[in-house]
Order: C-alpha cells, then structure tokens, then sequence
C-alpha cells in the first residue's frame, strides 16, 4: 500500500504538495479562528469565496481565483469589522450567518441556468483537490512560510491580543491593525484554498487541527506549533488512505481529521480524569 | 518654583478630552491630572464612562477631542499594569495561570532570567503559585483576579489601572484584593487608578476621586469633591457624607423607607388587580408566600416554643392567592422552616393584611422596633458594630421574648423584607425572595438589634451595582448581607 502511494507522487505529486502546505497555512490561521470562537465564520468565508467563483463563471471573466480571493478578502473585513468588540459577539454570529446563507444560496441560483454551472459549483463543494495546479503548489508554498514564520514570531503577542485586546492596546498593540492584516490573510487564504482545493478540505483544514490542537494543549502558544503537526499528519495518513481504498482524497482527509478531533477529546477527558 | 525632577510632574494629563464609541458620545470635557502615588478612584453609575475613560488611558480608545498626555518614562505604556474586568477576557482561549501572567511581559525589554523571576515573584506575591498549571478558567473568581493582578505586577508597573477588580467577590476576597493593591500604592508608590462602585473604598482609600455622571466626569481631591451634593448627583439618591477625624468617611443614603415600601405596595397591588403571573420567582414580582413565610419566621424566632406543624410546608407548595394566605395562615399555626422551629405568626388575612403591613412598615418603625438600628432605606445591608462582633454567634438560643416584643418583631421583619427588596426595587426589580430565613433571623438576632447594628449606604452601591444579575436570578438580595457582617465584625475584632 506504501509503495502504491509513493507510486502515485508521480501523478499527483503537486496535488499532494498543494494539500500539505494548504493544511499548513490553514491550520495556523485556524488557531486564531478557533481562539476567537469564530468556527463557523470560516465555513461563511468559503461560502463567499464560491460565490466569488459563481460571479466569475456567470460574467465569463475568466479569473475564478481573484474573484474567489477578494470575495473572501471583502466578507472576512466586513466580518471583522462588525465584530471588533467582544461585546458584539451576537451581530458578529448574525453578520457570519448572513454570508454563509448568502454564498451557499446565490452560488447555486447564478449558475442554475448556465451549461455545466451546477457542475462547477457541486465540484467546489466536493473538494476535488486533484485538480490543483503548479501555480497552487507554489502559491501555497510560499504562503506557508510567510505565515508559519508570522505565527511562530509573533505567537506571544497573538496570545495576548486573543486573550485580551485590552491589554494588548495597553502594550502598544494596535488591535484594529492586527485584526484588519488577519482578515486579509484569512480572506487570501480561504479564498484560494475554495478555489484550488474546495469548500469542504479549506473549512476542514482551518478548524479541525486548531480544535484537535485545543484539546491537546492547555496553553494557546503550543497551538501554534500543535496544529500544523496535526494537519501535516491527517492530510497524509487522509491521501494515504484515498489513494489506498481508492475515495475521493478531499473527503477523506476531513474524515480523518474529524476522527482525530474526537480522539482528542477522549484524550481529554482521560487527562481531566487522571489529573483532574 | 517649579521642580524639575521627574518624579514632580503628573504622569497623565486628561485636557478637555471627548470620548465615544461611533457616533454616540460617552464623556465630554474630562481633565484630569494624576501624580505619582495618587490613588484616584472612579465612581458613577454603570455606562457613564469610567471604563472608556481607562482603555483612553490605555490608548485602546482614541479620544475625538483634547488631548491625554502621558509623562515621558510612561510614553510607551511599559509600566502601566492593567487589570480589566473579567467580562473582557476571552474565555474561548486556553492558557494556564502562567502562561496567562507571561502574557503581561510582552513587549517589555528583558532577558528571559529576568522574566522567569518577575513571573515566580509576581505568583508569589498574589499566593497562586499553586495554581501555575492550571487552566485559568478553572480558578475561583478570586483567585482569577489575583492572576489578573499578577499579570498587572510582572510589568514592575509605575501605575496600576483596576476596573472593577471586586465585582462577584465574596468579601474576604474583595477585602484581601483591596489590601493588596493599597499597600502596593502606599509601600511601592505605585499609582493607582480604581474602577469601583464602592463608596466605602472611595472615602476610606483614595486620595482623589472622579464622580461620572451625565457624560461629565468630575475630578478632584477626595477630601474636596465626596461630599453629599456631588454624590446625590451622581446617583441620584440623597446621600449623607460625613468626614471623621481619623480621615474616613461614612457615607450614607438618606432615602426613607417609606418611600420605597410605598413602590412595592402600589406594584403588589397592581399585580394583583391585574392578575399575578403564576411564577413567584419572575423579576418584578413581589412573591408575598416568600413575604409571609419570612416575616412569620423572623417574627416567632423571637420566642420558639418547639412545637412544630406542616402548615408552612403547604404554603410553599400552594399556589399563592389571597384565599390561601387567609385560610392557611391562622394565627396560631405553628412551622417548620429550615430546620428552625417556629411557633408564632402574624394573623393574616389575605391582600388587606399583607398591606396594612405593607403600611405599617412604611411607618416610622426604624426609631421604634429597630431600636438603635438605622436604616439607610437603600440596601438591606447592616453593619454590626465591634460590639456586635463579641455577642455569641447563636442568634436561635436567645430568641424568647415577650408577646409585644414579638408583635413588634414581626413588624420589623416585614419592613426588613420591604427593606431587602428595596434593592430590587430600585432596579425596577421589586421583588421579594425567598432568602433562607435561618439565615434572616441570624440577621435580625437580638444580639445584633442590642448593640445597635448601624446601615450604611457605603458599601451598597457597589453590591447594587456589580450583584445587578443577583436579582434577576431570584437570589436573595439579603442573602449576602449576614456573610458581610460577619466578616466585617470578625475583621474589626482582629
């Protein structure tokens, strides 16, 4: 079976590259996103990135992926936007809820008429990471490193600013700044990760390590290098899986990963118990 | 002549400063000037500014107007130690005590043998060192506060900012935090900026106030500004201020009590004309089975003769309605509550006696029944005085008295009621709950009423204030008001 999978790099090679460093990426900003409670507006993030694609095939632009990147990019700031304050915490769960409706229902009604448009669209949504391209594997490469260093140098000061913003202000930290340079990279990220490798392997790969890594962990730094171990490891042993029993790769990465997010919590307990 | 030396120059200067949120104002016109070992306390009513006021200190909030200045050694906030409100941590992160307090050194210039110490110190001096492992959402709210405070320390901070670090402490805690925190200002001369809505600790503690009321914050000496005028302005209940010699003050609501049994007894009637909701415990009602029940036991702790009778064990189950108190409650009918036996009740007979009661209490009872107790008319707090504290701790042994001193007992434990619910009254919650009566006849002991047990208003605005959820979940107004005294008595002894 090993040797049938390293067989395959051959073939699918990028394919696989492309989900590892998407997973890297995604689980790093996924620390922040789960850190501020914030799960679901990952889900609408990607919702609106398919809407983007939809706008860009119904206009026959001929640029899905910038159109699914500023889709994303501009529904991640307005969503940051409304939820500055922690008091909000219920506008900013109406305003993630609105996206997500949004983009889950026009995607599908703008290309219902068009030939092959629901096709595309199911394709998004099925996550068929098998179609990426070199230009993803690069995109995802050099996105990998400047936020893995990005995370793993500022992790004390992200600690801080997810705990409390307050205090972060008291520092020197500009709240509004950070949160705004978050939304971009969130929405960047999101918005290529829908368009290259789908909706469900993006929301998949944002929340599940960090919750995995949650579980885990006590403290919120160890998050940082917690989550990208967990999702290297669950997009591998996923891909190893598909690739053995012949499934389709994107869904059985999140099926792993979600199986690994319920071990943790069996973990957890354990450790509750043993411990207390 | 002017001195030149830094330490001689105000560390924050507020000048004409607007602050708000959006388009909406929240205070205008502020100035202030806060010296190096200054303790300035903020005081006012909730929403009027005293935390957007600090997270401008802070630089969170960017004033739209004027001008805070801070002292050159303050500019980038290294030795400002800040400790927010608990509401303001985000409980969705996971951390442990000591990764949470390490978070307070961020930005600071120091090596990491330096940081390791400041942290050891820091849990030391705040008694959580225990607790460096664990999850900071597992501790107590008390202990949560002394992370938060340690988290404030590790910066060596020139000027501690505390919003509200009592709120939902119980009083030893709230009592050790406050100590704390004075001897930091008085021993290390730290200065320190307090969010609090407790009087007591302004007039006792401070050196300088600042009164938040109607969008304006008025800043000055303590001594200068807390007087009875500013205060009735500020809250808008008449308040009496008096200075002592040894530099304290008592502070005092002035509002009597008829005035507030009066809006109990008007939204008593009201419902019941209305039509009470069948659910006693919702907010706003005045629960008359609970008024009843109380005042009867309160009035028979004064003379038990160990007979008891499942009378009052109905009337809990019943559903209220005047028929039920006029056929359930006959006069003589002995109860069992809480494991207190209780011979002797108030005849009452339905809505007419609960309001002739109602009226009764509404009288001039404090000068008659209470004895040397006083009322303030505000919080059903009573602080006992030293003596208090040295009288034997078993208010049940000591409860025989005679058939006038029971009539007038019962009425006094009715006003106390209306007096516990004045609280909730004022929240537009004017309910009267059921308190756990052993706990009430505690309260109204003869020994406490023998020694003349003093009300101050001091202390209630910050319970009226930072307890505000108490009332809506049907937890006794009262109820904390025996554990105060008690603490408050054992600490004078000390």
């Amino acid at each position: 079976m090993l040797s049938n999978f390293i067989e395959s790099f051959s073939l699918f090679g990028p394919t696989y590259w492309t989900a590892w460093f998407a997973a890297l990426c995604l689980a790093w900003l996924g620390v922040v996103v789960v850190s501020r409670n914030q799960g679901f507006l990952a889900a609408a993030l990607a919702q609106a990135s398919t809407l983007g694609i939809a706008c860009s095939l119904l206009m026959e632009w001929g640029k899905p992926l910038i159109f699914s990147m500023a889709f994303s990019v501009f529904a991640a700031l307005w969503m940051s936007g409304s939820s500055s304050s922690s008091r909000n915490a219920s506008r900013r769960e109406e305003s993630t809820v609105w996206v997500f409706l949004v983009g889950a229902s026009m995607s599908t009604l703008l290309l219902a008429k068009e030939p092959y448009g629901l096709e595309e669209i199911q394709s998004l949504i099925a996550s068929s990471i098998v179609g990426s391209t070199t230009a993803d594997l690069w995109g995802f490469g050099i996105a990998a490193v400047v936020i893995g260093a990005l995370s793993l140098t500022c992790r004390s000061r992200l600690a801080l600013l997810l705990t409390d913003p307050v205090m972060a202000s008291a520092i020197g930290m500009s709240v509004r700044v950070w949160l705004i340079a978050f939304a971009i990279i969130l929405g960047l990220t999101v918005g290529g990760g829908t368009q290259s490798l789908g909706l469900l392997f993006t929301f998949g790969c944002l929340v599940t390590p960090a919750y995995s890594a949650r579980n885990l962990s006590k403290e919120i730094q160890p998050l940082f290098w917690i989550a990208p171990v967990v999702a290297t490891g669950t997009v591998f042993v996923g891909l190893f899986l598909s690739n053995a029993w012949d499934y389709p790769p994107g869904q059985m990465v999140v099926a792993v990963q979600v199986g690994f997010m319920a071990m943790t919590w069996i973990w957890r307990s354990f450790r509750n118990w043993l411990w207390g | 002549m002017a001195s030149d030396r830094i330490e001689d120059q105000p560390v924050v200067v507020v000048e004409n400063v607007e602050l708000g949120y959006g388009r909406i104002p929240v205070l205008t016109a502020v100035r202030m000037e806060v010296r190096q070992g200054d303790f300035w306390c903020f005081i006012g009513p909730n929403g009027e500014g005293k935390t957007t006021l600090i997270k401008a200190l802070l630089g969170a909030v960017r004033p739209r107007r004027g001008q805070i200045a801070l002292r050159s050694d303050f500019m980038k906030r290294t030795r400002i130690g800040f400790v927010p409100q608990e509401s303001e941590l985000n409980p969705a992160v996971s951390t442990t005590v000591q990764e949470f307090i390490s978070c307070g050194m961020i930005g600071l210039p120091i090596d990491s043998s330096t940081r390791r110490l400041r942290l050891e110190q820091s849990m030391k001096l705040m008694e959580i060192l225990r607790f460096r492992d664990r999850r900071i959402w597992e501790l107590s709210g008390g202990q949560r506060q002394r992370a938060l405070i340690a988290r404030a320390l590790v910066r060596d901070p020139l000027m501690m900012i505390v919003d509200e670090p009592t709120a939902g402490l119980d009083f030893a805690a709230a009592a050790g935090l406050l100590e704390t925190i004075t001897q930091l200002n008085k021993e290390k001369g730290i200065t320190v900026i307090f969010v609090t809505h407790d009087l007591d600790i302004a007039a006792n503690h401070s050196s300088h106030v600042a009164l938040f009321r109607g969008g304006r914050a008025l800043t000055g000496p303590t001594r200068e500004l807390l007087n009875s005028e500013n205060l009735t302005d500020t809250f808008g209940v008449s308040m009496e201020v008096t200075w002592l010699k040894s530099g304290g003050a008592t502070i005092r609501s002035k509002v009597s009590p008829a005035e507030h049994t009066e809006s109990l007894r008007e939204t008593f009637l009201q419902e019941q004309i209305e039509g009470a909701p069948q659910d006693p415990q919702a907010p706003g009602i005045i629960n008359p089975k609970n008024f009843i029940s109380e005042s009867a036991s309160e009035a028979s702790s004064e003379r038990r003769s160990g007979v008891e009778s499942d009378s009052d064990s109905k009337s809990k189950s019943a559903p209220l309605s005047p028929k039920t108190l006029e056929s359930e409650r006959s006069p003589d009918a002995a109860v069992e509550e809480t494991g207190a036996l209780i011979t002797s009740k108030p005849r009452l007979q339905g809505i007419e006696s609960l309001e002739a009661l109602l009226v009764k209490a509404s009288g001039n009872e404090e000068s008659d029944s209470y004895g040397e107790e006083q009322f303030d008319g505000h919080d059903g707090v009573i602080e006992e005085t030293q003596q208090d504290s040295k009288q034997p701790a078993s208010p049940l042994k000591k409860s025989v008295k005679s058939a006038p001193a029971k009539k007038a007992s019962a009425r006094k434990s009715t006003t106390s009621r209306v007096k516990a619910g004045t609280k909730a009254s004022s929240k537009n919650t004017a309910e009267v709950d059921s308190a756990t009566p052993v706990k009430n006849i505690k309260k109204k002991s003869p020994s406490t009423r023998k020694a003349g047990a003093t009300r101050k208003a001091s202390s209630s605005s910050s319970r009226a204030n930072s307890k505000s959820s108490s009332t809506s979940k049907a937890k006794p107004s009262s109820a904390k008001t025996p554990r105060k005294t008690v603490a408050s008595s054992s600490k004078k002894k000390s």
